[in-house]
């Protein structure tokens, strides 16, 4: 996909399987927004295909209706109410659920008299939570959903996906930047930068493969034997490696693991040599 | 179900301007009909009605002027990038609008009968007779627009024709990123501006349109090749209302 001259994704090959939370990853520009409308049918790709439910989505109402996308902002006009909102969802989306959305709205504290204009911004965010909860469309996507969300909402939020996808199962991609606080919801990562494909990995695998080892250096050196080492520190005696193992660690006593949590590893899997690192050494 | 949802929606969110253009042009007719039942002779767009009477304000192309104003701004598309991210396809927001248009020709061409009407009331308070709605648009168009049927047809088919002009200015404006509210307001005074100057509407609004009028006829062919008018010129608009959803939603 090209704007102008630059190239907003390039060489992108990935496929999503159906009922799965996605984490959709990557810094500023690298390119998600540009996917996410691409496969939403709101921009064209300069070349290649983009297929939803094995169809491209563009200018087509029978995969459109089973996309729900909500954006960071929510483009809502300013006169309109939050019950006006949700009357034209309940038509756009034919798996729409009017009672669980009444009951989002008492969860989000939200009152549906508002008029758009009257709303925050985290009540703003909410509100596009509640369109997106409640239309149970086959592929849901969340773009920020938690921009200006106070950790109450965000809290509730994250149960409410938990508690709705247990007894709705559906594909849903989650684009943020909270990465730490919602990776508990990923069942898959796609990391992106630079418009490329970084990563697509099982999240809770990919949890299990990244590491911490602290001690002294000889046993620390031992324990990663096998493992790419992505960064080293040192702190006097003591050795901090951060590696990747695709076949776990040699553990002994005079060594601590620990896993890295998914942002502290996003941030190292954009960094190039390290990803190149990972690459050559096959673990990726 | 979903255009349905759709209109609901639009209607709710254009309220507010419709009911303030309403009221805009009820006030610029009632002072049309009051300016055109007091000065005659030259003036602003002299005017020679079938039945011989001149009047210097047109009172239709005040109606008109205020759609195409109107359906430039939904050609605009500022709701377009909400509705593309609400799962509607293009072709909805093009039907929606299409719909939109028409119904508020429909009720526009209502106001401008009630308006003609008043037109009428102040000529004879003024010691004129009564003279229906055989006024105005009438003495280039139809023979019997006193039949508000006819007149309601013909009037309905050229807002739709104007408006659909309107609504291709209005995406061209959204593709070359150029404030559309603002160039209509400055557009829109100098038109009227314009029509001050002697001979105007007759010349350089009426005739360019005149294709689509035929003195004499029942009404109904007028209307017919106006709506084609308007059908031809809406489908040169849809493909760039799909190249402009495209780059706007980038």
């Amino acid at each position: 996909m090209n704007y102008r001259s630059c190239k907003a994704l390039n060489s992108f090959d990935l496929q999503l399987d159906p009922n799965k939370i996605y984490g959709l990853l990557g810094r500023n520009g690298a390119g998600k927004t540009t996917l996410l409308n691409i496969l939403t049918g709101r921009i064209f790709q300069s070349s290649g295909k983009a297929d939803v439910f094995g169809k491209c989505a563009y200018e087509n109402i029978d995969i459109l209706k089973q996309i729900c996308y909500i954006e960071e902002k929510g483009f809502y006009a300013s006169s309109v109410r939050i019950s006006q909102v949700l009357q034209l969802a309940s038509g756009l989306y034919p798996n729409w659920d009017a009672e669980y959305a009444e009951r989002l709205l008492g969860l989000f504290e939200l009152d549906k008299r508002k008029k758009y204009k009257q709303l925050s911004r985290g009540m703003e965010s909410s509100l596009g939570l509640i369109v997106g909860l409640a239309s149970r469309a086959e592929l849901t996507i969340f773009d920020e959903p938690s921009l200006g969300l106070d950790a109450v909402i965000r809290e509730r939020f994250y149960d409410a996906v938990i508690d709705d996808f247990a007894e709705h199962p559906r594909t849903i991609i989650i684009s943020t930047h909270l990465i730490d606080e919602v990776s508990c919801l990923f069942e898959d990562v796609i990391i992106i930068d630079g418009g490329r494909l970084l990563l697509q990995a099982d999240g809770v695998e990919l949890k299990e493969r990244a590491y911490y080892i602290s001690g002294k250096e000889q046993a620390v050196r031992a324990a990663a034997a096998g493992a790419v080492i992505m960064s080293e520190e040192n702190f006097g005696d003591t050795l901090i490696l951060t590696v990747f193992a695709k076949n776990g660690l040699q553990k002994n006593n005079d060594t601590e693991i620990q896993s890295i949590p998914l942002q502290k590893l996003f941030v190292l899997l954009i960094n190039p040599e390290i990803h190149e690192n990972l690459r050559k050494g096959g673990v990726i | 179900m979903r255009i349905k949802a759709l209109m609901r929606y639009f209607i709710s969110t254009v309220k507010s301007p419709v009911i303030i253009f309403t009221c805009i042009y009820l006030v610029g007719a009632v002072f049309g009909a009051v300016v055109s039942a007091t000065v005659t002779g030259a003036g602003m767009g002299v005017v020679e009605t079938r039945d011989g009477v001149t009047q210097s304000w047109t009172v239709s192309i005040f109606a008109f002027s205020i759609f195409m104003l109107i359906s430039s701004l939904i050609g605009s598309q500022n709701d377009t990038r909400f509705l593309i991210t609400r799962s509607v396809s293009r072709k909805e927001i093009f039907t929606v609008n299409a719909l939109f248009m028409g119904g508020l020709a429909g009720f526009m061409s209502l106001l401008q009968i009630a308006v003609i009407h008043i037109d009428a009331l102040v000529r004879m308070l003024m010691g004129e007779s009564f003279r229906g709605l055989e006024l105005d648009i009438q003495h280039f168009m139809a023979a019997n627009m006193t039949n508000p049927i006819v007149f309601f047809t013909v009037s309905f088919s050229i807002m739709i024709a104007v408006g659909a002009v309107g609504y291709l200015f209005g995406t061209f404006f959204a593709k070359w990123k150029i404030q559309t509210i603002g160039i209509l307001a400055i557009g829109f005074m100098v038109f009227i501006a314009c029509l001050m100057l002697p001979d105007f509407a007759m010349n350089w609004v009426v005739k360019p349109f005149r294709f689509m009028f035929s003195d004499g006829s029942n009404g109904l062919w007028i209307a017919l090749k106006q709506v084609c008018f308007a059908v031809l010129v809406m489908t040169a608009a849809f493909p760039v209302v799909r190249r402009i959803t495209a780059a706007k939603s980038g």
